[in-house]
């Protein structure tokens, strides 16, 4: 996957935070899951990719950094269908971002809330041996990750332009 | 066989028989003239007849009643001329008076008889007609027996040769037969009356019927003309209603023929398997269309729909521009259709439908159209549009497949002169420095921007750079091209990260992204390997292991040693060899031959990158003919680098040679595929010293040589429990 995508993907979410919050998110380094690991933290939520791309995109966030930004929303008595609304508006908004920068051949599903558990072998159903990418972020000292795993699909190219 | 023609009949026989009652109208018209002329010459004809015998008749009456009153005057003037006589008196007046009126009375009483020019009433003379009527010339001849005789007496005495006694006695016979006479012409008047009436009135007769008949002949003519328009109009309706009929027999015909072709194109536009339509020049889908068209656009009720406006819910921005101006195109008259269907860009496009259970549906669709020519100008164009999305993912994965097998076939030619051991211990080095990457890599809190998080980012940097060069050069060693170029490749990615003043966790999505690139070429390399080991199985048995020889390890090692330095000197071309002395990997302890394999290979690396060149090439490249080990630009690079304080006194040999081993150090200005990353060093330093415990001697002699010792401490023995 070309760097640019995980870059998209990137500024998508750290533009996020910043829309919505009052403070700015950092990308950590970025890294690949091993088949052992389990990036994923409290809540999660996953968006199937297709288009020019296939493959799927999760974020997956503690239940503190939650906590903290709702109240960005006018939330202020927090329960568990809030945080997991909320992971699944997160994932969205990454992914719609994202689709922005890829243009319409970059097509996404309504996101899908997964129990933390089954946040690894959801991105490994994307299809093994894809690379699933670890991009660790950081708000307000609260760590979230967006796991990415993605195949560009072979390019059709298209009959001559007419103009 | 009937000649009779019918109305719709166009046949010459039908003609022939049309032409008589063409002709009737024409024939009526013609005599119904005729006569009508005929009557008016007629009615002038008996108009003055009438008008003459009126005049005629009339002047007869008169003068029959001139007559009457003659006969009295006549015995007036009589009595008057005997009385003057009896008086003495002069009867010359009396007598011209009898004379006068006499003679007249003779003459047209006779006029009456013979006819002949009599003076009229009016003192002009009368051309008399004899006396036709019977009764009429009974009157006249018994007048003329009683006025003859008087008339013989009268002309005694007009002739003024009478005697008295004559005259007493014409008096006499006047008065005996003057009642008579005047009877017989008041008869003859009231006769002549009559006769003049009968005249008239067989002359007022026959005009009266030729106007009668003229009259009717003018009523006739647009009679028959109304009657001949009704008889034609009854004809043209019947003509009418003949060709409806016949219209509508052919109707129904062909009403069943077309319900035939319509049945049998709803079966063809029911079962192809393309989108056919037709579009008006406002690109407006017609009113048939054929079944697939709805399956592939993934809607009904297509017709009446604008396509343009279809397809800018499926396309991108550019493309939906690039096929209005093209379905403008389409019905230019000016542009030639092979000009324009050679440009269409619906050839194969990709289009994505909203997919109901969420996400999108993508299709690649392949347009193609044809114009339809009505008077020489585009009415309508044929769009045939066909879903090939099962070809285009096709010849998608058949490029996929082709650029993986291509991938494959150079890593394949690239290992198949590798020993298969050495194999495996590249690829288990390539994973291990790959894991060590990862691990160096997964450290989530340098997202928080500090010197000391800077300072460990750009030395985890240089961790993950030591691991990509020991893979490129373990590449080199077994000159496996395919990952020398590709671990060159990281490692430029790399030089240009550190090269950074600043660093953040973006910077190293480049790194990740490399790394990931690696790990799949070593997906590739061990299948690649256990498919060559099966064919070489198959091939060949294994050669048995001689127990007084090296170990294979160890021979293996110190031959591709042998040729790496064979390999680089060719590539710098400086002849070079190198020497193995009493070299023998097995007597290694077990743990540390991966140590000093991957040492002994950056040191001929470097040896030979850095060594000396032969004084002749030397000199041909105009270089001095004395070598020297360049301590100044070793220092020099110290410097700059930071390796060494810049007020610090003039470092001594041994403190420069500290300065080889600093990671990214090198005196080349420019990196090769040999030299200049300053990373060879670095590992060779951080696995003996940092890893291993070891240290490194380096004794060098200017101009003649430099000297590196490795020195290992033992692996402890593990502890048995």
């Amino acid at each position: 996957m070309e760097e640019k995508i995980l870059k998209i993907f990137a500024d998508s979410t750290t533009r996020y935070f910043a829309t919505v919050s009052d403070g700015s998110a950092r990308l950590g380094t970025p890294y690949l899951r091993d088949e052992t690991e389990n990036p994923a933290l409290d809540y999660a939520a996953v968006i199937g990719i297709s288009g020019h791309y296939r493959g799927r995109v999760c974020y997956t966030a503690t239940r503190e950094q939650l906590h903290a930004l709702l109240p960005q929303f006018g939330e202020t008595e927090c329960d568990e269908s809030l945080y997991a609304d909320l992971v699944g508006e997160i994932t969205n908004t990454i992914s719609g971002n994202a689709r922005e920068s890829l243009g319409a051949g970059f097509m996404i599903s309504p996101p899908v809330l997964i129990p933390a558990s089954a946040a690894a072998g959801a991105i490994a159903d994307a299809g093994a041996p894809l690379p699933c990418y670890v991009l660790p972020v950081t708000w307000k000292e609260h760590r979230s990750r967006v796991l990415v795993t993605l195949q560009p699909q072979p390019v059709h190219k298209p009959a001559p332009d007419a103009t | 066989m009937s000649t009779k023609a019918s109305p719709a009949d166009s046949s010459p026989a039908a003609d022939a028989a049309r032409r008589p009652r063409r002709l009737l109208p024409l024939l009526v018209y013609s005599l119904l003239a005729l006569v009508v002329a005929g009557s008016a010459l007629g009615i002038a004809h008996f108009t003055r007849r009438l008008e003459e015998a009126t005049t005629e008749n009339n002047k007869r009456i008169n003068l029959a009643g001139r007559q009457r009153a003659l006969s009295q005057r006549m015995t007036k003037a009589l009595l008057a001329y005997e009385r003057d006589l009896r008086a003495g008196a002069d009867p010359a007046a009396a007598l011209a008076e009898l004379q006068k009126i006499s003679g007249l009375f003779h003459v047209v009483l006779r006029g009456f008889e013979t006819g002949g020019s009599v003076p009229g009433a009016d003192g002009k003379d009368f051309d008399m007609p004899a006396a036709q009527d019977p009764e009429e010339q009974r009157v006249i001849r018994e007048a003329l027996s009683l006025w003859l005789p008087l008339q013989e007496r009268l002309s005694d005495i007009v002739q003024g040769g009478a005697a008295p006694e004559a005259v007493a006695t014409t008096v006499e016979a006047f008065r005996a037969r003057n009642v008579a006479i005047f009877d017989f012409m008041n008869e003859l008047t009231n006769r002549t009356e009559f006769t003049a009436r009968a005249q008239i009135a067989a002359a007022a007769n026959p005009r009266t019927a030729l106007i009668s008949v003229a009259v009717l002949a003018v009523f006739l003519i647009p009679g028959f003309h109304l009657g001949d328009r009704a008889r034609r109009a009854r004809l043209r309706a019947e003509k009418a209603l003949h060709q409806l009929e016949s219209a509508h027999s052919a109707l129904s015909t062909q009403s069943t023929a077309l319900a035939a072709a319509k049945a049998e194109t709803d079966r063809i536009m029911d079962t192809v398997q393309e989108g056919l339509l037709l579009i008006d020049s406002k690109f407006i889908i017609g009113p048939s269309h054929s079944r697939e068209l709805a399956a592939i656009f993934r809607q009904e009720h297509l017709a009446g729909m604008n396509l343009l406006h279809l397809l800018q819910r499926l396309l991108s921005e550019k493309m939906f521009n690039t096929t209005r101006d093209y379905f403008d195109l389409l019905f230019d008259n000016e542009q030639r259709e092979r000009s324009v269907l050679k440009v269409n860009p619906l050839v194969d496009i990709e289009v994505s439908f909203p997919d109901p259970a969420g996400g999108f549906i993508h299709r690649y669709l392949g347009f193609s159209f044809r114009r339809i020519l009505e008077e020489g100008r585009v009415s309508r164009v044929f769009v045939a549009v066909r879903d090939i999305t099962a070809q285009i993912e096709l010849e998608k994965r058949l490029r996929e497949a082709e650029r993986v097998k291509e991938r494959q076939l150079e890593i394949l030619l690239g290992i198949m002169h590798v020993d298969q051991d050495e194999l495996v211990h590249f690829a288990e080095i390539v994973e291990q420095e790959l894991d060590a990457i990862n691990q160096s890599l997964r450290a989530e809190d340098f997202a928080v921007a500090s010197p000391e998080q800077q300072e460990k980012l750009r030395a985890r940097l240089n961790q993950v750079f030591r691991s990509v060069h020991n893979i490129k050069g373990n590449a080199v060693y077994l000159r496996l091209d395919y990952f020398q170029k590709a671990a060159e490749a990281f490692e430029t990615r790399l030089s240009e990260l550190l090269a950074r003043p600043k660093l953040g966790g973006e910077d190293f999505l480049a790194i990740v992204v490399a790394q990931a690139g690696l790990r799949a070429d070593l997906g590739d390399l061990i299948e690649l390997r256990s498919k060559l080991v099966g064919m070489r199985s198959a091939g060949s048995s294994p050669a048995p292991a001689d127990a007084g020889a090296a170990s294979p390890a160890s021979s293996a090692l110190a031959d591709g040693l042998r040729q790496l330095a064979r390999d680089i000197a060719d590539d710098l071309g400086k002849p070079a060899e190198i020497q193995l002395d009493d070299y023998a990997l097995h007597v290694v302890a077990h743990g540390r031959q991966e140590l000093v394999r991957d040492t002994l290979i950056q040191l001929v690396r470097n040896a030979i990158a850095h060594g000396v060149e032969p004084p002749a090439e030397r000199a041909a490249s105009g270089k001095p003919p004395v070598a020297r080990l360049d301590l100044e630009r070793i220092r020099h690079r110290a410097l700059s680098a930071g390796l060494l304080p810049a007020d610090a006194p003039e470092p001594a040999p041994a403190e420069l040679a500290r300065c080889i081993f600093a990671p990214g150090f090198s005196t080349r200005d420019q990196a090769d595929a040999h030299s200049g990353r300053g990373q060879g060093m670095d590992i060779v330093k951080t696995r003996v010293v940092d890893e291993a415990g070891g240290r490194i001697e380096v004794r060098s002699a200017p101009g003649r040589f430099c000297e590196f010792a490795l020195y290992l401490p033992e692996i402890p023995e593990p502890a048995l429990v």
